[in-house]
C-alpha cells in the first residue's frame, strides 16, 4: 500500500467523485474502485463496506464514502470525504433553491407542475415496488404485509417507526423459526 | 429563526436515523409535507426531481431546500450537515467495532422485515403525492406510465420526470 493520501488529495478526489455520482450508489462504488482500490483499499474491504451500508439508515453512497474516508485516514478524513462528496450537489441545490424561492413568490407553480407531481409519484411507487421485490423475491405472501404497511401508516404518521420496528423484529423472529425448522 | 433552525435540524436527525432501505422519500414527504408545512407537494416534487438530475443522493436536496426555506443559506448548510451526521457516524462506528454482529444472519432477517415495511411506506408516499393532485385521468395515466417505466429500470428516471413535467404543462 502506498503512503496515505493527503487531505487535499482526498478532498479533490471525493469532490470529483461527487460530481459524477449519477444514477444510484453503484456508480459511486465503481468510481471508488477505479481510483482507490488496489492502491489504498482492498476490493474485499470495499465489498464489506457496501454490505454494511445496506443495513444502515441513510443513502448507501454517502455511507460508503464515509467508511472509505475513515479507512483511509480516520474520522477527519471521513468528514472531509463526505463533505466534498456532497458539496457539488449541495451547491447546485442551494442555487436552485434561491431561484425557485424567487419564482414561486411571483407565480403559482402548482398549476405548471401537475404533470411533474404525477410523474414523481409514479417513480416513488416504482421505487417501493423495486425495493419490495428485491427483499421479497419469491415469498409472495409478504406483499400482503406491504399492503398492511401502506394502510397502517395512514394513521400512524411519524409513529410509523413502530411499524419499522415490528416488521424488523418480525423478520428476525421468522428467520429464527425457519432456521430451527431447518429451512434457513 | 433559531427555533426554526433547530426544529429543522432535529427533524433531519430523526429522518436520517429512521430512513432504512431507501424509505427517505417517504419520511421527507411525511415530515416535510404532511406533518409540518415546510414543503407543499409542488416543492417536494420539484426538489426530488432536481435530486434525480444532480449527482449524489436524491433526497439530500430536500434537506437542503427545507433548511433554506426556514433559515436561509445557513439553514441549507446546517440541514444538509444534519442529514448526514447520524448515518455516517453510525456506519463508521458499526463497521469498526461491530463486525461480528454485521455478519450475523439475524441482521439480514431484520433488514428484510424493515425492507418490506419500507416498500409499503414508499408506495404510500407515492399515493399521497398523487392524491394531492387535481383529479384527472391524464395525471393518473402519467403516474401509471411513470411507475411502469421506472419499475423495469429501462428508462432513466430523469427522462421520465422531464417528460411527465412537459406533458403536464401541455395538458394545462
Amino acid at each position: 500500500m502506498k503512503r496515505p493520501l493527503s487531505y487535499r488529495q482526498l478532498i479533490l478526489l471525493f469532490f470529483k467523485i461527487g460530481s459524477q455520482a449519477f444514477g444510484g450508489w453503484s456508480s459511486t462504488v465503481f468510481l471508488i474502485e477505479n481510483t482507490l482500490v488496489a492502491q489504498f483499499l482492498s476490493k474485499r474491504d470495499l465489498k464489506n463496506l457496501v454490505a454494511t451500508s445496506q443495513v444502515m439508515p441513510g443513502p448507501n453512497q454517502v455511507l460508503i464514502v464515509a467508511q472509505v474516508g475513515y479507512r483511509l485516514r480516520g474520522k477527519k478524513a471521513a468528514s472531509l470525504a463526505v463533505a466534498s462528496y456532497i458539496l457539488p450537489s449541495m451547491i447546485l441545490t442551494i442555487l436552485f433553491s434561491i431561484v425557485y424561492f424567487r419564482v414561486s413568490q411571483y407565480t403559482n407553480l402548482s398549476s405548471y407542475t401537475n404533470g411533474l407531481r404525477a410523474g414523481v409519484s409514479g417513480v416513488i411507487v416504482a421505487n417501493g415496488y423495486r425495493i419490495g421485490k428485491s427483499y421479497i423475491q419469491h415469498h409472495y405472501w409478504l406483499w400482503l404485509l406491504v399492503a398492511v404497511a401502506v394502510i397502517l401508516q395512514w394513521w400512524l404518521g411519524p409513529g410509523v417507526v413502530i411499524i419499522l420496528l415490528v416488521y424488523g423484529l418480525g423478520g428476525l423472529f421468522l428467520g429464527k423459526q425457519l432456521r430451527k425448522s431447518g429451512h434457513a | 429563526m433559531l427555533e426554526r433552525l433547530l426544529s429543522v435540524m432535529f427533524s433531519m436527525f430523526f429522518i436520517s436515523a429512521v430512513a432504512f432501505n431507501g424509505s427517505g422519500q417517504f419520511w421527507f414527504y411525511e415530515l416535510g409535507v404532511v406533518r409540518t408545512h415546510w414543503l407543499n407537494p409542488t416543492d417536494f416534487s420539484s426538489f426530488l426531481a432536481f435530486g434525480f438530475a444532480t449527482p449524489g443522493p436524491q433526497v439530500y436536496g430536500l434537506a437542503t431546500f427545507i433548511g433554506y426555506h426556514e433559515a436561509g443559506v445557513a439553514g441549507a448548510l446546517l440541514a444538509t450537515i444534519a442529514i448526514c451526521t447520524i448515518p455516517c457516524s453510525l456506519a463508521i462506528v458499526v463497521s469498526r467495532y461491530f463486525q461480528k454482529w454485521l455478519q450475523s444472519e439475524s441482521i439480514d432477517h431484520f433488514i428484510l422485515g424493515v425492507g418490506v415495511a419500507a416498500a409499503g411506506l414508499l408506495v404510500a408516499a407515492g399515493f399521497k403525492l398523487l392524491r394531492s393532485q387535481p383529479t384527472s385521468i391524464y395525471y393518473l395515466v402519467i403516474a401509471l406510465g411513470a411507475c411502469v417505466l421506472n419499475s423495469k429500470r429501462r428508462v432513466k428516471t430523469i427522462w421520465i420526470i422531464i417528460v411527465s413535467g412537459l406533458l403536464g404543462v401541455l395538458i394545462r
